[in-house]
C-alpha cells in the first residue's frame, strides 16, 4: 500500500473542518454555562491557549517529521513502553470518536428525527465513515475540498442573516464575576476542540511539503475564529440565558432568523454545516484510530480493521453517555483533566525525553 | 462488490480453459497459383462477395495471375481502371527491354511498370492476405512466386459527414464523425495541421480486427498517460469490438462506478479541443463516437459551444448546468424529505396547499414519487427505442399519464407532477448523455434515503456520492480535479470560463509537457 500524499492546503482545510465539527453546536452552550456573558472572552483566551498547544504539537512533530505520533512514541520510548503509550492515545481518539457519534445522534433525535431509533441512525452514519476510511486519506481530504466552500458559504449566509437580530446589550456586564469564570470557560474551550487536534499528528507525515506546522496553525486559527463568531452570534441574538438553557443554541439561532419576512427558518443550513463538519471530524478520528491500531498491532493494511472497529465504535457510542445531562457534566468536569493529561502532559513528556535522548546521543 | 468481482474472475478462468488454439493461417503462399486460389476459396468458404479474376497477361501470355477483392468493400471502378486494365492492356504495349533491365522478373515489372497505384504492399503469407482482402484491398497473386501484392483500393459506401445527432450546438461547426476511421482522422487533421499530431493505429479484436487510432499531440500530451493508454489497449484480448463503448469499458479505471471516466464525443471540434489541451483521443473504426482520455468530472458539463459564445454568456449557462445537475439529482428526494419529515421548513401557506393536495392521494410521498419517476423513465425509454413513425403517439400518452389525468384520477398530487417534470427537464440540460444517465440512476437511492431518514439521509447519500467521486481516477488523473485537488490556475475553465485572452495555460492537472497556450495574452497591456 502506497503511503498517502496530501497537500498543505488540503491539510489546512481538513483541520478547519475538524475544528468546527461538533463544537459548532455544543461550544456556545458550554462556554456560556461556564462564563455567562463573558463566554466570548473565554473563547478568545481558549483560542490563544489552543494556538500555544498547537506550537507544542508542532515541536513534537518536528522531532520525527516522517513518523506519526504513535511511531515516534515507539522510537522515543522503545517498543514496550511506546506501544503502551500508543494504546493510551488510541483510546483517547476512540473515546472522542464515540462521543462525537453520540453528539450527532443526540442532536438528530432531539431536533430532526425525533421518532427514529438511535441505533439505525448510528449504523447509517458509521457505515458512511467506514466507507470513507476504506477509501483512504487522499479521498477524504479531496472530499473535504469539495465541501469546504459550501460550509464556508453557508456559514457566511447564516451569520449575515442573523445580523438584524443582534442586541449588544446582551454582552453587558463585562467581567461581572472577575477572572475565575473566564478561566473555567477557557479551559473548556481549550479541551473542546483545540486539544483534540493532537489527532492530526497521525496525519501530518502524509503532507507533501514541509509546511506542516504552518498549516496546522492556520487551520486552527481559522476554525477557532469561526467558533468564536458563532459564540458571539449566540450571545448577541439569543442572550445568555437561552444560550445556556438550549443544548444546541446555534441551531435555535438558525430557527430565530427572519430576514425581510422571506428568509425564515434557515436551521436547515445549520444542520447541513453541522452534519458535514461532524462527518469530517469523525472520519479523521476513526482513520487515526484504525491507523494507530494497525501500527500497534503490526497490521500492514489498516482497512482490515475498519469493520471490527466500526462495530465497537457503534456499541461504544450507544453506551458512552446515558443522557444529555450526564454528557454536559462529563464535558465540563472529567473531560478537561482527561484531555489535558493526554494532550498536554504526555506530549510534553515525550518532547522532553526525545530532546534529552538527542543530547545524550550527541555527547 | 467483491463477490461480484470474484464471480466474474471465475468466469474468466473458465473461459481461459475453454479457449481453443487459433487456426493456423500463418502459412506462406505457395508457388503454384492454382493451389493458392483453392486455399483462398476454401478458407473463405466460397463466400459470394469475394471476387477472384484470373488473367493471363504478358506479350506472349506467359504470366498467369489472379486478382482478388471483396465486392462492396473495394472500389470497383478503381480496380477496373487501374489494376485490371493495365494488367491486360498496358503491359502488352510496354517495351520492357528498352529499359535495359532484362534481368527483371515478372514481379518487379508489374510493380514498376504496370500498376500505377499509390498504396502497394508485398505480402507473403495467408494471414496478411486475408486481412487485406477483408478490409477492402485488392490482392494480386502470381504464378511462380511465393509473394503477392496488395493494392489499397478501399472504397465502400458510407454515410458521409452529417450533422451530429447528439451534442448539437447553435453556433459552431456542424460536421460530425462518421463510421469510417479514415474520414474521422481526416476531420481531426483538418482542424489541427501540426506535424506533432501523431496517429497510431492498431487492430483490436481477434475476429473483427477493428482499427483503433490513438491520436495525441506529441510534445503536449503527457508521455506517461500516452504509454498508459497504449498498455491498456495492448492488454485487450477480446473477439470483437463493435463500438467505442467496448473499448471504453475495457480500458476504464473502475468498472463498478455509476460515473463515466472516459469522455465520448461525436464532434471533431470537441475532440480537437481535447487533444490540444493534452488529452489523448481514440477513434474506433465503425462508430462515430470517439473517446477522449483522461476525463474529469467537470468536462461532462462543458459544451463546445461554451467557447464559441461570449464568455459571460457561457459562464451563466455553465452555472445553470451545474444547478440543473443538482436539481435532477435531489429534487424528488428533497420533496419526499420535506413532506415526510420536515414540514416546518415550508412556509405556512405552501404547507397548507400541499397538505390539501396530498389529502386525496392514497400513497405515501415515496411511493408516489417512485411511481411517477418510473413512469417517466419508461416513457423516455419508449421514446428512444420506438420507430419514428409512431413517435407522436408517445407524446399524447405521456401528456395523459404524466399530466392532469393522473392528478384527477387521484393517484398523485399535482405538486408531484411538477417535481417529476422539473427533474426530467433538468436532466436533459446535461450536454453529456452518459453523465445524465448516472444522475438518473443515483436519484433512486437518494429517494429511499430521504424517505427513511429525511434530510439526514440525503446528506449521507450526497457525502457518499462525493466520496466516491473523489476516489475515482481517470488514467491517473483525479476525477474531481481541478476542484479536488484544488488548483487555482486551472479554475479559469471549470465553473467560470474566462475570456479567451485570459486562457494562458493548458489545464495543469493533465500534466501537459507544453503548458503555454498564449504567449502574449492581452494585446491591450502591451
Amino acid at each position: 500500500m502506497e503511503p498517502p500524499k496530501i497537500s498543505a492546503t488540503q491539510f489546512t482545510i481538513i483541520v478547519i473542518l475538524f475544528t468546527i465539527g461538533s463544537s459548532i453546536l455544543i461550544i456556545p452552550s458550554g462556554l456560556a454555562a461556564a462564563s455567562e456573558q463573558d463566554a466570548w472572552i473565554a473563547g478568545i483566551v481558549g483560542l490563544s491557549g489552543g494556538l500555544l498547544v498547537i506550537l507544542l504539537f508542532n515541536a513534537l512533530s518536528k522531532q520525527n517529521p516522517t513518523l506519526t505520533l504513535l511511531e515516534s512514541c515507539e522510537v522515543t520510548l522503545g517498543k514496550g513502553l511506546g506501544k503502551a503509550l500508543s494504546l493510551i492515545f488510541i483510546s483517547f481518539f476512540f473515546m472522542l470518536a464515540s462521543t462525537v457519534v453520540w453528539d450527532l445522534v443526540n442532536f438528530l433525535t432531539t431536533h430532526i428525527l425525533v421518532k427514529s431509533p438511535v441505533e439505525v441512525i448510528s449504523i447509517l452514519f458509521i457505515s458512511l465513515v467506514i466507507f470513507a476510511t476504506r477509501l483512504g486519506l487522499e479521498t477524504i481530504v479531496r472530499c473535504g475540498e469539495i465541501f469546504f466552500p459550501w460550509v464556508i458559504g453557508l456559514f457566511f449566509l447564516w451569520m449575515l442573516f442573523s445580523i438584524p437580530d443582534v442586541k449588544f446589550t446582551n454582552l453587558l456586564p463585562v467581567m461581572e464575576d472577575g477572572v475565575k469564570p473566564i478561566w473555567n470557560g477557557a479551559t473548556l474551550s481549550m479541551s473542546i476542540p483545540y486539544l483534540q487536534l493532537i489527532v492530526f499528528l497521525m496525519i501530518s507525515p502524509a503532507i507533501r511539503s514541509k509546511k506542516t506546522g504552518k498549516s496546522l496553525f492556520l487551520g486552527t486559527l481559522v476554525g477557532g475564529l469561526i467558533l468564536l463568531t458563532i459564540t458571539f452570534a449566540c450571545l448577541l441574538v439569543l442572550g445568555v440565558n437561552e444560550t445556556i438553557i438550549q443544548s444546541h443554541p446555534s441551531y435555535v439561532l438558525g430557527k430565530k432568523i427572519s430576514f425581510g419576512n422571506f428568509v425564515q427558518r434557515i436551521e436547515v443550513i445549520v444542520a447541513i454545516i453541522w452534519m458535514l463538519t461532524i462527518f469530517f471530524k469523525l472520519v479523521v478520528l476513526f482513520y487515526a484510530s484504525t491507523m494507530g491500531f494497525a501500527q500497534v498491532l503490526g497490521v500492514k493494511d489498516y482497512r482490515i480493521l475498519t469493520f471490527p472497529l466500526g462495530i465497537i465504535l457503534l456499541v461504544l457510542s450507544l453506551v458512552v453517555f446515558p443522557n444529555d445531562t450526564y454528557a454536559n457534566e462529563f464535558a465540563s468536569t472529567s473531560w478537561i483533566p482527561y484531555s489535558f493529561t493526554i494532550c498536554i502532559i504526555l506530549p510534553l513528556l515525550l518532547l522532553l525525553i526525545a530532546k534529552v535522548k538527542k543530547k545524550a546521543h550527541k555527547v | 462488490m467483491r463477490y461480484v468481482r470474484k464471480l466474474t474472475d471465475m468466469k474468466k478462468k473458465k473461459a481461459n480453459i475453454k479457449e481453443k488454439p487459433e487456426s493456423n493461417l500463418a502459412t506462406n503462399l505457395s508457388v503454384n497459383l492454382r493451389e493458392n486460389i483453392e486455399k483462398v476459396k476454401k478458407t473463405l468458404g466460397g463466400s459470394t462477395d469475394i471476387v477472384i479474376r484470373e488473367i493471363v497477361a504478358g506479350t506472349d501470355g506467359t504470366i498467369s495471375l489472379a486478382v482478388i477483392y471483396t465486392e462492396g468493400l473495394a472500389d470497383k471502378n478503381f480496380i477496373q481502371d487501374f489494376i485490371i486494365k493495365p494488367l491486360m492492356l498496358t503491359i502488352r504495349e510496354t517495351e520492357i527491354s528498352d529499359q535495359g533491365a532484362e534481368d527483371l522478373d515478372t514481379k518487379s515489372i508489374l510493380k514498376n511498370f504496370a500498376l500505377a497505384n499509390g498504396e502497394i504492399n508485398e505480402i507473403g503469407d495467408f494471414d496478411v492476405l486475408f486481412q487485406h482482402i477483408l478490409s477492402g484491398d485488392t490482392v494480386i497473386l502470381l504464378e511462380g512466386y511465393t509473394k503477392g501484392f496488395s493494392i489499397g483500393s478501399k472504397g465502400w459506401e458510407d454515410r458521409g459527414i452529417n450533422e451530429p445527432s447528439s451534442q448539437t450546438v447553435i453556433r459552431g461547426p456542424k460536421d460530425g464523425f462518421s463510421e469510417t476511421l479514415r474520414t474521422n482522422t481526416a476531420l481531426v487533421r483538418r482542424k489541427i495541421k501540426d506535424p506533432n499530431l501523431w496517429i497510431e493505429t492498431k487492430p483490436i479484436g481477434k475476429k473483427t480486427r477493428t482499427d483503433v487510432a490513438l491520436i495525441y499531440l506529441n510534445g503536449v500530451a503527457d508521455d506517461k498517460i500516452v504509454e498508459e493508454v497504449r498498455q491498456r489497449l495492448n492488454k485487450i484480448d477480446i473477439d470483437a469490438i463493435l463500438e467505442s463503448g467496448y473499448i471504453e469499458e475495457l480500458i476504464q479505471d473502475k468498472a463498478y462506478s455509476p460515473f463515466p471516466t472516459i469522455f465520448n464525443t461525436e464532434r471533431p471540434d470537441t475532440l480537437a479541443a481535447g487533444i490540444l489541451e493534452g488529452r489523448i483521443a481514440l477513434i474506433i473504426d465503425g462508430t462515430p463516437f470517439a473517446l477522449l482520455v483522461p476525463a474529469v468530472f467537470v468536462q461532462f458539463f462543458q459544451s463546445s459551444e461554451d467557447y464559441y459564445q461570449r464568455f459571460d454568456v457561457s459562464f451563466l449557462i455553465r452555472l445553470m448546468r451545474f444547478l440543473s445537475f443538482f436539481l435532477a439529482l435531489i429534487t424528488p428526494s428533497a420533496y419526499i424529505a420535506v413532506t415526510t419529515f420536515h414540514q416546518e421548513m415550508l412556509p405556512t401557506q405552501l404547507l397548507i396547499s400541499l397538505a390539501a393536495q396530498r389529502e386525496g392521494t392514497p400513497f405515501p410521498a415515496l411511493i408516489e414519487a417512485l411511481l411517477m419517476e418510473l413512469t417517466f423513465e419508461i416513457l423516455r425509454e419508449a421514446g428512444v427505442r420506438m420507430p419514428r413513425a409512431i413517435g407522436s403517439a408517445i407524446s399524447i400518452v405521456g401528456a395523459l399519464v404524466l399530466g392532469q389525468a393522473a392528478v384527477e384520477a387521484g393517484i398523485v398530487s399535482s405538486a408531484m407532477i411538477i417535481v417529476v417534470s422539473l427533474t426530467a427537464i433538468s436532466n436533459f440540460v446535461m450536454p453529456a448523455i452518459n453523465m445524465a444517465i448516472s444522475v438518473r440512476m443515483l436519484r433512486f437511492p437518494l429517494m429511499f434515503l430521504a424517505a427513511t431518514f429525511g434530510l439526514f439521509g440525503m446528506i449521507i447519500g450526497l457525502i457518499a456520492i462525493v466520496l466516491h467521486l473523489c476516489s475515482l481516477r481517470s488514467f491517473g488523473v483525479p476525477y474531481m480535479s481541478p476542484m479536488a485537488p484544488f488548483k487555482l490556475k486551472d479554475q479559469k475553465d471549470v465553473i467560470f470560463r474566462t475570456p479567451m485572452s485570459r486562457m494562458f495555460t493548458r489545464p495543469t492537472f493533465l500534466k501537459p509537457k507544453d503548458k503555454v497556450r498564449e504567449k502574449h495574452p492581452n494585446p491591450e497591456s502591451n
